[in-house]
């Protein structure tokens, strides 16, 4: 009953958000949020069955470009770009974990680093793609007439789609498709009982970079540019620092905690030294994996039960 | 021009062997990539940089200083860091050498600011030999990359510490029932794997100006290198080193700036497809 | 009583090789596993019992050779798709997840039953909730039936050894074999236990489910299997009955060594 009513509470907040805060900057650096929750719960699904991916800021690429191209090179709507975004970013993830989803461990995630690293240098050195300065204005979208220049309508579409992949992963962490996944771990044991393990990883794959391909197709229009600059390895590096922080035990709530938290911290924190920033977030992830390795979501659970071992004692 | 590029190949593998002698020896040993190790370097060159130009105290010991700091820095890592996650998750392993390299990052623009500096050029001068050019302080760094790789070399082969520590690398148990403990070895190794960032950082710091983020490309560089010649071969990383040079020294001359796509194309294909490196020996990372 | 079928033989293995650079695990192989027998394979240890079991279920790739199951090539198919068609492995020192309960681990093996795909999934479709339901008392019965009923919701880390083995060969029961491999079921466990076990397996092949078992246990491949087949050094080295087998000279020495009394 209790979870109920605080649920709905919650669902109730967001929904007035934008009228709460009024402030741009703010409503900004929830949108941010927002983008970087979607990248994190790809990257959470990736983890939970068995890889390590440093590369989900490629795919993040992928959509914005993408959706890019196709609306200034092609006048598509951002709502086709949105849609061609996350396809495109899924069948590349496709193609990639056909080759790479049998390798294991820190040899994939070197992989992903450079792939990373590959696909960012791809726009750069393409004049087409607009070399290092980028591509832009991008166009809006446009929904009933109006265009998405107020804050206020880019929230509610990031909370959408927030809420979508919140959806995808809650549903994937209590079902059997989670438990699946959550079983690849033990590789030989889900073989032999018939669970196809590599063909798993390449659905959790897949799911999370169309995240992230849906994440740029939003992103691109919403920053009116889309330069190789914002798609660095530092990126994909971030995205598993506040999974990690967050929490990676529960697929939707500790990833939008971990990237919320970090960004509006690290937005502060930018104020007052640029350094400020990188060292939070490592700080934060030293302090995650020594102290608290189930991130900040375990934290009520754990003040809970010390404080009843308190009441026993 | 072909000789040039040459020239301007071999220098700059013998830079990328030099950054990436450490991490491949930590590697080799520990089976643990320090993501910081780029860091470490940018830390070297740093710490040259404070006692050369800030503290008026001549290159040797401004070079030693590095040196010693960085390995200082490195047996730190290991004892606090490493140690207590020793055989737990990935996430671990990753994630920790992540977090010091962010950590390491930002307080290093912390304390020195973001602007680049120079480093005063201790050995002035252009040497011209048929055609080619090459600064004096290169050359200077050709060498000290080479003493330093036969050191290192020397080191791992001929000495009671540095066989020892192949023995741990390659059957822990069968070397601890001969009396050799992989603590102490982990130790050593990760002491010298990041003197030798340090040193690097010594070394290459000054050719160049530098500032807290110089430590991404170099971390890059030796990732590369490591893959190519086998992770945790020395030999291996330092022929590595020379061939990404000149494969990146003729790519750049002919094809521009794409020519950077080349190193992370080499690790994707290497890993696909002979992930031990041309010399290296595979191993699974099982779960 | 157990299906007589005019022997025809559910899996066939064709001269079957197994190298590993210089070393030879497995060499020229060749047996028959008659429909419906307990079959034994015998050997002193590195024989390359493990490994033949491996490549059977396709852990490993053949070097040379082929294996044929009801009428079919299997050679080159992931293990998955073996357990698929029915031959499910156990492995040695019982594999379970000992993070998730007896009954999790049970209702994962009936994977091959499912029939509902991604869809019914990310909807909690009707009929997703009724085939998990299905599962779940799927599972509840087979876990009674090989006495775990108890331990239903104790963590498999929980368990003693022998429990372990139940629940090992619980979840291989779970994905309806027609085949069974069981390396080496009774090892390390108790007198007591190992009867216990034995008693499950034989029920299993009242069923009909023809049972390959791999043991070093000599009391109980005797007692149990009704052909038994003898590896060393990666080769066949003698095939038979029990009684040819115990009067089978080389059988005798190779085992001198190995006598375990």
């Amino acid at each position: 009953m209790k979870k109920k009513a605080a649920f709905i509470a919650c669902a109730v907040l967001l929904l007035v958000m934008p009228f709460l805060i009024r402030d741009d900057y703010y409503l900004h650096l929830i949108i941010l949020s927002g983008i970087y929750s979607v990248l994190c719960m790809g990257w959470v699904l990736i983890l939970r069955a068995g890889q390590f991916s440093l590369g989900q800021a490629a795919f993040l690429a992928i959509g914005a470009y993408t959706s890019t191209i196709l609306a200034l090179k092609f006048s598509l709507s951002p709502w086709l770009g949105l849609v061609a975004g996350g396809i495109s970013a899924a069948m590349v993830a496709f193609l990639l974990g056909w080759i790479v989803l049998r390798i294991r461990g820190l040899y994939f995630a070197v992989i992903t680093l450079a792939f990373n690293g590959a696909v960012q240098l791809i726009p750069a050195n393409v004049d087409y793609l607009g070399g290092w300065l980028g591509l832009s204005p991008i166009p809006p979208f446009t929904l009933g007439g109006i265009e998405f220049i107020d804050k206020t309508l880019w929230y509610y579409l990031v909370l959408a789609l927030v809420v979508l992949c919140g959806l995808v992963n809650w549903r994937i962490e209590h079902s059997k498709l989670g438990r699946y996944f959550k079983a690849t771990a033990n590789e030989s044991l889900a073989e032999s009982i018939g669970i196809d393990t590599v063909g798993y990883r390449m659905l959790a794959f897949v799911i999370a970079c169309l995240f992230a391909g849906l994440a740029g197709g939003i992103l691109a229009p919403y920053l009116t540019y889309v330069s190789p600059g914002d798609f660095a390895l530092s990126k994909s590096i971030q995205v598993q620092i506040q999974s990690t922080v967050g929490g990676t035990g529960a697929l939707a709530a500790g990833p939008i905690t971990g990237a919320t938290l970090l960004i509006i911290l690290g937005e502060v924190l930018r104020a007052y030294a640029k350094g400020l920033e990188p060292l939070l977030y490592g700080l934060l992830l030293l302090a995650v994996i020594f102290l608290l390795p189930d991130g900040l979501i375990s934290l009520p659970g754990i003040i809970r039960k010390k404080i009843q071992n308190k009441g026993k004692a | 021009m072909i000789l040039q590029t040459v020239v301007n190949g071999i220098v700059t593998g013998l830079m990328y062997v030099l950054i990436a002698s450490g991490l491949t020896l930590v590697f080799g040993i520990l089976r643990i990539v320090n993501f910081a190790h780029g860091q470490f370097y940018m830390l070297g060159a740093f710490v040259f940089y404070v006692v050369l130009d800030l503290g008026g105290l001549g290159f040797p010991i401004a070079f030693l200083a590095s040196v010693i700091a960085i390995g200082l820095l490195g047996l730190a890592t290991e004892r606090g860091l490493f140690r207590p996650l020793e055989g737990k998750s990935l996430i671990g392993v990753i994630g920790t050498t992540l977090g010091l390299m962010m950590f390491l990052e930002g307080a290093s623009e912390l304390i020195f600011g973001p602007g680049d500096r120079n480093v005063s050029n201790v050995f002035p001068g252009v040497l011209r030999m048929g055609g080619t050019t090459l600064p004096v302080a290169r050359l200077i760094m050709i060498g000290i990359s080479a003493a330093v790789m036969f050191a290192l070399y020397w080191w791992i082969q001929r000495t009671k510490s540095g066989t020892a520590t192949r023995a741990v690398s390659q059957d822990e148990y069968a070397a601890s029932l001969m009396g050799i403990k992989k603590t102490r070895c982990s130790l050593l190794v990760m002491g010298i794997g990041s003197a030798l960032a340090g040193a690097a950082g010594g070394t290459l710091g000054p050719l160049f100006y530098i500032n807290p983020y110089m430590g991404g490309v170099p971390l890059i560089k030796a990732i590369i290198v490591i893959t190519l010649g086998g992770m945790g071969s020395i030999f291996g990383a330092t022929l590595g080193g020379l061939i990404l040079g000149i494969v990146e020294a003729f790519a750049y001359t002919y094809l521009g700036g794409i020519a950077e796509i080349i190193g992370f194309l080499i690790i994707i294909v290497l890993l696909i497809v002979r992930p031990q490196g041309l010399f290296g020996e595979a191993f699974e990372f099982g779960e | 009583m157990a299906k007589e079928l005019g022997g025809r033989p559910v899996l066939q293995v064709k001269e079957v090789s197994r190298h590993f650079g210089g070393l030879t695990a497995v060499n020229m192989v060749s047996l028959n596993v008659k429909e419906g027998e307990i079959l034994g394979i015998i050997g002193p240890n590195g024989a390359g019992k493990t490994t033949l079991f491996n490549l059977l279920s396709g852990f490993l790739k053949l070097s040379h050779g082929e294996i044929i199951y009801q009428g079919k090539s299997i050679n080159g198919l992931k293990p998955h798709a073996i357990a698929k068609r029915g031959i499910i492995r156990t492995f040695q020192q019982s594999n379970v997840y000992r993070g998730e309960t007896v009954s999790a681990n049970v209702m994962l093996a009936c994977r091959l039953q499912d029939h509902v795909g991604l869809w019914g999934t990310l909807f909690n479709s009707p009929r997703y909730r009724r085939e998990e339901e299905d599962k779940k008392q799927k599972a509840a019965k087979i876990i009674d039936d090989i006495g775990l009923r108890d331990q239903m919701n104790n963590l498999a880390g929980n368990l003693s050894h022998g429990q372990l083995r139940l629940l090992g060969i619980a979840m291989a029961l779970a994905c309806k074999p027609k085949l069974l491999l069981l390396d080496e079921p009774v090892s390390g466990l108790s007198l007591e236990e190992m009867h216990m076990i034995m008693g499950r397996i034989k029920e299993i092949r009242e069923r009909g489910i023809t049972i390959v078992l791999v043991e070093h246990e000599m009391r109980i491949v005797m007692s149990v299997c009704e052909r038994i087949i003898v590896l060393n050094f990666g080769k066949k080295t003698a095939e038979g009955t029990p009684e040819q087998i115990k009067r089978n000279k080389e059988v005798i020495e190779a085992y001198l060594g190995e006598e375990q009394g």
